[in-house]
């Protein structure tokens, strides 16, 4: 019984995270029942939209045995290039998207040929590419925001669609894409298939280096639409935009259940992991905690999910190799008394 | 049955070497529709080198290949089964997360219109007993071995290569093998290469056999023409290559070399008393003060476990193991380290050295508690390497020069001196020699013996048997496992190893020693 529930916590790590997410509400409403409604819900998933984006697309990355730390610059930077076009007169809202999206791909395609192609490890390529985007930015921007992004374009945001906003829908439905690509697609496949065994990968004719790549690329697109909603849900853009998303978004993919190791967990996880994050940042503002226990409280999660699961793996491992011992003693015995 | 047994494949003059040395001499090899061939051979004959060449994984150097009579060349292993070729791994290579439909049907592409149920077909055909989506690490190594197969039919393979695929089986799991091997072969007109050491098996199973020996082929027939004891005999060593070199080092140090033989009836250092552990099993020998023994079988009988088990590295669960009359169970290399235990490891880029450090830190390396409580003495660690350097003809620039630009050779010995250097009264030695140019392996068998006659007690595992037979004053034969033989001089010779190491008597015609299934994790 124990063994199974533990099994079944290994497989699908995301249950235990809705468990995590329903106990915290539940807490959180014995205190104030004013939190347990709709609107709080609604909210949430308002606030964590850009968070849930970026913990997909990293989540990608990490499935493949790689991490990607530069999305909090990407991000700032994929905004700063759309916000200053936005500025400029008569701007179109497709290549405000292609602006944006479009840097948040190139800066994908970088890291993923730095990692894939030039053999640089990902830990290094992607710190080195958190300082150059940032950097890059800073000199573009001279050091001062960018705060007069036109007023329709703000508004776009704010308009409730069946009971949710814009930004909320797109994610969704995003999500339900990267949900379908990982599942019943063959590159989907590959990315899982490249972190469980590479040397299995390259037996089997994957082509590894372009599938990191396409890891890396999908991090980097999922940015830049992190970055488009950035724009419209806050309106100015600081040269501070994104830092510290990193941490968050890889927080919240461990949490919901995919493996640093690489080759385990699904979307779905990772999502709820980001859910639950932004719910706890919620509580916090609901019950005007000051902001910077957010930061310690997603470190401090981060830390003992990760030692969590590592006790788990290690208990695991250990019964398994004793059934193992155990099996191959009883062999041995069967044997000595067949030679007497 | 002429159609049926049409050539499929054709090898031809393939030769391949590693590091100059080489491997593999003008090999030819045909095989046919239907057919089982097996194909067997002593420790380093080639075998997996071989057919790593026919399945993509290693490009020869020399020869060429050709399919149903189109000349091919694989770059890698996915041109293969493209070709219709593919290796079934002594470990299974599943991933461990993805379900079996996923890990069989990954990297196919999309030629197949409905291959669930293909898949479906063939493990009912096959009888397996597992479902599509359970995940990998879920399955045991024979429902692993029974997925990759699967993996070679759903391609449409018409060869497939089984590289020691009883190894790790039981005795039923074997027969259900080799059930599915012969119904494959029947219905489908595969071709099946079969790889062991388990020669009893060939004689179940295999339509040809070829025996290949230091690289080259040299028989090649019907099954019904070989006896087990003609396939053991071709299998034992012509006595020359390697051997040869150690065999004028022993003459050069001839007579002296009985002498430095310790006297029968003389106190045993180490006694291991039924010994069994994961890989090996009731494993008794012992060991005089002086004397060099040799531990021999072919890979993958449980020598490196059972050493391993001696220096601290992983635990045995039954038997005894008594050190100068005490007993001893170490439950880490430390342990080891302090009774006077030091083990040379099998890979020595792997666990043998730092590779980044200098000569100077390495062989001071496991001498350090004994040496310093808390600073490390310059003076004292220079002088430890210096002696060492010496009496082993280590050739570096300096101490502090790092040990990656050290020849092979060199490198070896510098692990040798790091385990002289703590001062050990039993040394064990495992592949002492391999993949090291001849002049260095001379040079170590010159310090073997020079330190067994300065009284230190040698455990020499090799799967090179000449150089067993030429350095050691007592054998132990260990085959799946156990300790299968003990041989005295002048009873170690080439043959005795050989049938020893194969699990039978030189000898004794076609009756067997007991051979158990040992499973291994």
């Amino acid at each position: 019984m124990k063994q199974k529930l533990i099994n079944l916590i290994l497989r699908r790590p995301e249950l235990l995270t809705v468990v995590i997410i329903v106990l915290y509400y539940l807490c959180i409403g014995i205190v104030n029942p004013q939190f347990i409604a709709m609107d709080t819900f609604v909210r949430i998933l308002y606030n964590g939209t850009m968070l849930i984006l970026v913990t997909a697309g990293v989540s990608a990355v990490i499935i493949t045995k790689n991490i990607d730390a530069s999305i909090g610059s990407l991000l700032g930077l994929a905004a700063t290039f759309g916000g200053s076009y936005l500025n400029t007169a008569d701007p179109s809202l497709l290549i405000f998207i292609m602006i944006t999206v479009g840097t948040g791909l190139l800066g994908g395609l970088f890291n993923g040929i730095g990692v894939a192609y030039c053999g640089v490890p990902s830990i290094i390529m992607t710190l080195g590419t958190l300082a150059l985007f940032r950097g890059l930015l800073a000199l573009y921007t001279g050091g001062s925001w960018i705060d007069t992004v036109p007023e329709w374009f703000l508004n776009f945001s704010r308009i409730p669609v069946l009971g949710l906003y814009y930004p909320t829908w797109i994610t969704l439905i995003l999500l339900g894409v990267l949900i379908l690509f990982f599942g019943r697609f063959r590159w989907g496949r590959y990315i899982y298939a490249t972190g469980n065994s590479l040397d299995g990968s390259l037996l089997q004719g994957i082509p590894v280096k372009r599938t990191v790549l396409l890891a890396f690329s999908l991090s980097g697109v999922m940015t830049g639409i992190a970055a488009l909603i950035f724009t419209s849900q806050i309106g100015t853009i600081p040269t501070q935009a994104g830092v510290g998303m990193e941490i968050k978004a890889i927080a919240a993919a461990v949490i919901g259940g995919i493996s640093l190791m690489g080759g385990t967990g699904s979307i779905v996880g990772a999502a709820l992991g980001a859910v639950l994050l932004e719910t706890i940042s919620y509580s916090l503002v609901f019950f005007r905690v000051p902001g910077y226990w957010n930061s310690f409280i997603s470190g401090f999660l981060l830390l003992v999910i990760v030692v969590a699961n590592s006790r788990i793996e290690i208990y695991l491992r250990n019964e398994k190799e004793r059934e193992i011992d155990e099996k191959v003693k009883r062999r041995y015995l069967q044997l000595a008394e067949k030679t007497l | 049955m002429d159609v049926q047994n049409s050539e499929i494949v054709e090898l031809r003059n393939i030769s391949k070497a590693f590091g100059g040395i080489p491997v593999l001499k003008n090999v030819t090899l045909h095989l046919r529709r239907g057919v089982i061939h097996g194909l067997v051979g002593g420790n380093g004959a080639g075998k997996s080198t071989l057919m790593k060449i026919l399945s993509g994984v290693y490009n020869c150097d020399k020869g060429d290949m050709s399919i149903n009579g189109q000349d091919v060349k694989f770059k890698r292993p996915s041109d293969a089964h493209a070709r219709g070729i593919y290796l079934v791994p002594q470990e299974p290579g599943l991933f461990p997360y993805l379900t079996i439909k996923e890990n069989v049907l990954l990297g196919l592409g999309s030629t197949l219109k409905d291959p669930v149920s293909k898949i479906r077909s063939i493990m009912e055909a096959l009888g397996c007993d597992f479902a599509l989506d359970q995940i990998g690490a879920d399955l045991t190594i024979a429902k692993q071995q029974q997925v990759e197969l699967i993996r070679g039919l759903v391609r449409e393979c018409c060869v497939i290569i089984l590289d020691e695929p009883t190894s790790a089986l039981t005795s039923r799991e074997v027969e259900a093998l080799f059930e599915m091997l012969r119904r494959l072969k029947n219905e489908k007109d595969i071709c099946f290469v079969y790889i062991t050491h388990r020669l009893n098996e060939l004689f179940d199973i295999v339509d040809e056999l070829t025996v290949l020996q230091n690289g080259a082929i040299i028989s090649q027939a019907p099954i019904n023409q070989y006896t087990l004891k003609k396939v053991i005999q071709l299998m034992v060593p012509a006595g020359n290559g390697n051997g040869e070199r150690a065999n004028t080092n022993a003459a050069s140090s001839g007579g002296n070399e009985d002498e430095g033989c310790p006297k029968e009836g003389s106190d045993y250092i180490l006694e291991v008393n039924n010994l069994s552990g994961r890989g090996f099993f009731n494993v008794t020998l012992n060991l005089r003060r002086g004397e060099i023994l040799g531990v021999t079988g072919v890979v993958g009988s449980g020598r490196t476990e059972f050493a391993e088990s001696v220096a601290g590295i992983r635990k045995a669960f039954d038997g005894t193991i008594t050190l100068e009359g005490k007993k001893f169970s170490p439950a880490n290399p430390q342990d080891s380290i302090r009774r006077g235990v030091a083990y040379l490891p099998e890979d020595r880029h792997l666990h043998g050295c730092f590779l980044e450090g200098t000569v100077k830190e390495n062989i001071s390396s496991s001498a350090l508690h004994r040496l310093f409580k808390f600073i490390i003495k310059k003076k004292i660690e220079v002088n430890l390497a210096k002696t060492y350097t010496r009496a082993l003809n280590i050739l570096t620039p300096s101490h502090d020069s790092p040990a990656k630009y050290l020849s092979g050779g060199n490198q070896q010995k510098m692990v040798f001196g790091k385990c002289l250097a703590v001062q050990p009264k039993i040394l064990i030695l495992d592949e002492p020699t391999r993949g090291i140019d001849a002049n260095a392996r001379k040079e170590i068998y010159a310090s073997i013996q020079q330190f067994a006659r300065q009284g230190v007690s040698i455990i020499l595992i090799s799967s090179d048997f000449e150089e067993i037979k030429n350095l050691s004053h007592r054998v132990f034969i260990m085959f799946q496992g156990r300790t299968v033989n003990e041989l005295k001089k002048p009873n170690i010779t080439l043959e005795n190893i050989t049938f020893s190491s194969f699990g039978y008597r030189a000898g004794a015609d076609e009756t067997e020693t007991d051979q158990p299934d040992i499973e291994k994790a």
